[in-house]
């Protein structure tokens, strides 16, 4: 099981470069226009390099920490911290968003609840400080609050 | 965790010089009006806006704030004017070419007539042409009589292809068969100036004031239709007999969402209108370079459409009408007729 | 001119200056923007723009000196706070301190974070002081030299420092060069540098301004590292225990410093990418000339002291090109040349002798500026260490929603904690295959200015 990952780290790549290659070599403006070099001559000049050094990327894997389930599981608890900001940040707003999120990843990551909330409660109340009262920076209200409120 | 003394001190004084910024909002009470410019801070736009700013200031009796909201050539600013509310509390400032040339040729998230609302058209750059001190030719004619002679081997340094001096020269060049250049594109104030000195560009469409009038570069030409003040032996483009096409990309512009009541804009456009004629106003402006045109609301409207209707047979003019762009269509949609307003 | 070095009135200029230092207001205002541009620097996503907008208006009210040290101040200030996230927590909060975290943060983990900052903030301190010696001494004749560094010139030095970067990365030189291009490449989305055309957005227009720098700083390092680290087998305690960290060998750690300096100042005087071109030139040059160049990736304490003596130092240097000048090599400086000519300081060969009060009264700030970084870094040392000593759990949910954060004020929408997210994974993919994201970052970084000097190369010959 954990050889199959490992071939399929290894190909990913390879087919990611191949594919940005392709994109920049084809996608891009022509060459040249109006006669003078234009916006073209760079992506397809870096396009057509990249996909000859993804054909000559080395398939030999360095010393490969192989990858157990245990650990993806671990991995898992920061990208779906990350959706989870992602899916809330605009109809709930930043403030909900960021101590929800850091809620989750505190209690994936093996928090007890008490360490978890008083984490996520001081991280939340120092960025918004820094942002909205120092920076002024106007973080997201979020639509759902701004329609219950009837603004 | 235990908090020595020191720590805390430490963050008490540390909270203390945060303050600095904050104090000025908490001073200020409630009804503010926010102005975004929309270029990086310290370009000739950000100091005209600032400086027109903070003399509405005392003509509204407001708080203005302002802030800056760069990228993609003014793109940003004004998208974000177009999307705020039209209450009169959010403005930007802009160069009209965000409004002309940029959504000509490419998607823009805003409809440049429709959109926005102009205000106040305060300035329009004026670039200078300057060459070395030193250079063998002393004056515009010399240096169009060289560039004959070299077979458009002569470099110009431009501030970017199809920014106002670029097309003013594109347009002289395309006017007259024996007139060819290689127009070399630098990226912001300054650059093309070290280009000249460093000997890579035999002139530099982006002349300063205060450095000419140091002496460190010499002035040819200003590459707009009318002479500027301070330099007053310096043939404009209008003297020499060409025509100024760089007009419509040039000025500088007070933009409202569109929607705005009618009293708040005439309130808005009157206070600033007063404080473009403030002296501390026309000083920033001559430091910079730019020529102290001043249009009212109607004034600027009508001028935005005549620029856009325009602008399609300028570029064609200009030889770029043809340079790569996101949707070439664009060009046509442009055209329709814009809400009755 | 060139008959500087010889001038007596050096001195006289320099005295006049220190008139300057006994200015106690010049004191608070400097150390105010330090403290301010701390903080924001230690906020991923804003950067020394933000806080110097925040703070432009004051320049019309103060006087030249004053408002243009307080601008300096920020820009110090948020470079130390930059290399703090970057040691403390492996999130680079710029460009330029991405080449501190492949040395800091292995040393944090390893416990030595008080050691490490203090390094760093001596490293800078030596960058800063040997650059501001090079700028009394020597600047105006380098800057007639860095003159002649036309476009081909400049395109040719950032060429060379990705080679540079490209041998001496691990995973070797094939994968090295895989990255660069994968670099150049994903720099290419959104407005093209000289045409300003949009190009390969493929419709989406949240894609014309292009891949965010942020997003990727901050996905590639920040949440790559952690799903780098989760990943791995290891049981997680407090500390990763990877390998042993190396132990100081000060002399060493110092002669790195020096180097650095040198190689700072000299790039900071052309605009080439200065900060970051010769931060990862000088990691890429400790490793080169390294006894153990194994130790490098696991806490090696000259790679911490060259890329930050070198980044310091160059951005010292860069204020060279813009007050003799009128050049600014960065957007920074662009900033300040809008400020000095709002002042009325009018930049160019002969302002230390037009204006001799400003120019030297300038140098002295900076100078105060860097003394004052020293003195709190090294009293901060202690107390960033404290927050290093918390345990991963609870740390990494705080450099998560950092990162997302950051990322979405630098993109200024979704788009950009999206972005984050999608180069954390691709990170992940990245070492999985042995290559190295710092190469990729460089290159970026790199990718549309040595766009704009090859095309303003070509246009002037073709």
């Amino acid at each position: 099981m954990s050889s199959f990952r490992t071939s399929v780290f290894r190909h990913a790549l390879r087919a990611l470069l191949l594919a940005a290659g392709a994109a920049a070599l084809l996608d891009s403006p022509p060459v040249l226009s109006s006669g003078l070099p234009g916006p073209g001559l760079w992506p397809r000049l870096s396009g057509a390099l990249l996909l000859l050094c993804a054909v000559l990327l080395p398939s030999k894997e360095p010393d490969e920490r192989s990858c157990t389930s245990s650990s993806l599981r671990r991995a898992l608890g920061p990208v779906l911290s990350c959706l989870l900001w992602i899916v809330l940040l605009q109809p709930a707003g930043w403030l909900p968003a960021t101590f929800l999120s850091a809620l989750l990843a505190c209690r994936t990551g093996g928090c007890s609840m008490k360490e978890s909330l008083l984490v996520c409660l001081l991280l939340s109340a120092a960025l918004w400080l820094g942002m909205e009262k120092l920076l002024r920076y106007s973080l997201p209200q979020g639509t759902l609050f701004v329609l219950a409120c009837g603004v | 965790m235990k908090w020595r003394i020191p720590h805390s001190c430490l963050a008490a004084v540390w909270l203390i010089f945060l303050s600095l910024p904050v104090v000025p909002d908490v001073l200020a009470a409630g009804n503010n009006v926010e102005l975004s410019i929309a270029f990086s801070p310290g370009g000739a736009l950000d100091a005209a806006a600032r400086t027109l700013a903070r003399e509405a200031e005392k003509e509204l009796g407001k708080n203005i704030i302002v802030q800056n909201a760069p990228g993609g050539g003014g793109m940003t600013g004004v998208a974000r004017l177009a999307k705020s509310r039209p209450d009169g509390s959010r403005l930007a400032a802009c160069v009209t070419n965000a409004l002309i040339f940029i959504p000509f040729r490419n998607e823009t998230p805003y409809r440049p007539l429709e959109d926005v609302e102009p205000l106040l058209i305060f300035g329009q750059a004026s670039p200078v042409l300057v060459t070395q001190p030193d250079a063998p030719w002393k004056d515009m004619d010399s240096f169009l009589a060289a560039t004959r002679e070299r077979g458009g081997e002569m470099r110009i340094g431009v501030p970017g292809l199809g920014t106002p001096s670029h097309i003013a020269l594109a347009v002289m060049a395309a006017g007259d068969p024996s007139l060819k250049w290689r127009f070399v594109p630098f990226g912001g104030p300054g650059e093309a100036e070290a280009a000249l000195l460093g000997g890579h560009v035999d002139a530099a469409a982006s002349g300063v004031l205060p450095r000419i009038k140091k002496g460190q570069l010499h002035p040819l030409m200003v590459l707009a239709g009318t002479r500027l003040p301070a330099l007053p032996d310096v043939p404009s483009l209008a003297d020499k007999g060409f025509s100024d096409p760089g007009r419509g990309d040039s000025s500088f512009i007070l933009l409202a969402p569109a929607d705005t009541p009618e009293t708040t804009l005439d309130e808005l456009s009157h206070a600033f209108e007063k404080a473009a004629g403030s002296e501390a106003y026309l000083k920033i402006l001559e430091n910079f370079s730019v020529a102290p045109v001043l249009k009212s609301r109607q004034e600027a409207r009508e001028f935005l459409r005549r620029a856009w209707a325009e602008e399609g047979d300028i570029l064609k003019a200009a030889g770029i009408a043809d340079m790569p762009a996101a949707s070439p269509e664009k060009r046509d949609v442009g055209a329709a007729v814009p809400k009755g307003k | 001119m060139d008959a500087f070095l010889a001038d007596p009135s050096v001195f006289s200029g320099v005295w006049a200056g220190m008139a300057a230092v006994c200015s106690l207001k010049l004191w608070l205002l400097v150390l105010s923007g330090v403290f301010l541009g701390m903080t924001v620097g230690v906020l991923p996503g804003f950067g020394p723009p933000a806080a110097m907008a925040l703070l432009f208006p004051l320049v019309y009210v103060l006087e030249p000196l004053p408002g243009i040290s307080l601008l300096s101040g920020i820009f110090y200030g948020a470079k130390y706070g930059g290399a703090v996230t970057s040691i403390l927590m492996g999130i680079p909060g710029e460009a330029d301190a991405v080449a501190t975290l492949f040395e800091g943060h292995p040393l944090a983990l390893g416990g030595k974070a008080r050691q490490a900052l203090a390094a760093a903030t001596l490293a800078s301190f030596t960058g800063g002081m040997l650059s501001s010696l090079g700028m009394v001494l020597l600047a105006p004749v380098l800057s007639r030299a860095a003159l002649f560094f036309g476009p081909a010139g400049r395109a040719a030095v950032m060429a060379c420092a990705l080679l540079l970067v490209a041998f001496t990365s691990p995973g070797g030189a094939r994968r090295s060069l895989c990255m660069i291009l994968l670099g150049l490449v994903l720099a290419l989305p959104g407005m093209a540098p000289v045409y300003g055309t949009a190009r390969l957005t493929f419709g989406f227009w949240q894609l014309s301004e292009g891949v965010e720098l942020t997003s990727l700083l901050l996905g590639m390092f920040g949440i790559g590292d952690l799903l780098a680290a989760l990943l791995s087998d290891h049981e997680k305690k407090t500390e990763h225990a990877f390998a042993p960290v190396p132990p100081l060998k000060r002399l060493s750690a110092f002669a790195a410093a020096l180097r650095g300096s040198i190689l700072g100042f000299l790039t900071g005087l052309i605009p080439c990418g200065a900060g970051v071109t010769a931060s990862f030139a000088s990691h890429a040059l400790e490793k080169r000339l390294s006894r153990h160049p194994e130790q490098f990736g696991n806490g090696a304490w000259e790679g911490l002291a060259g890329p930050e003596a070198s980044n310091n130092a160059a951005a010292m240097a860069s204020f060279a090109p813009l007050l003799l000048l009128g050049l600014p090599t960065n957007p920074i400086m662009a900033a300040l040349l809008g400020a000095l000519t709002i002042v009325g300081v009018v930049p160019g060969p002969s302002l230390p002798e037009s204006q001799p009060d400003f120019y030297w009264g300038l140098i002295v700030c900076l100078v105060m500026g860097n003394v004052l970084l020293l003195a709190l870094g090294l009293g901060l040392a202690g107390f960033w260490a404290y927050l290093a000593r918390l345990p991963f759990r609870l740390l990494w949910p705080v450099i998560l929603l950092l990162c997302l954060t950051g990322s979405y004020v630098g993109a200024d929408g979704i788009s950009g904690p999206v972005q984050c997210l999608f180069f954390g994974l691709l990170s992940v993919l990245l070492r999985r295959n042995g290559c190295s994201p710092a190469p990729l970052v460089l290159a970026f970084v790199l990718g549309p200015k040595l766009e704009t000097h090859l095309l303003q190369a070509l246009l002037s010959v073709w």
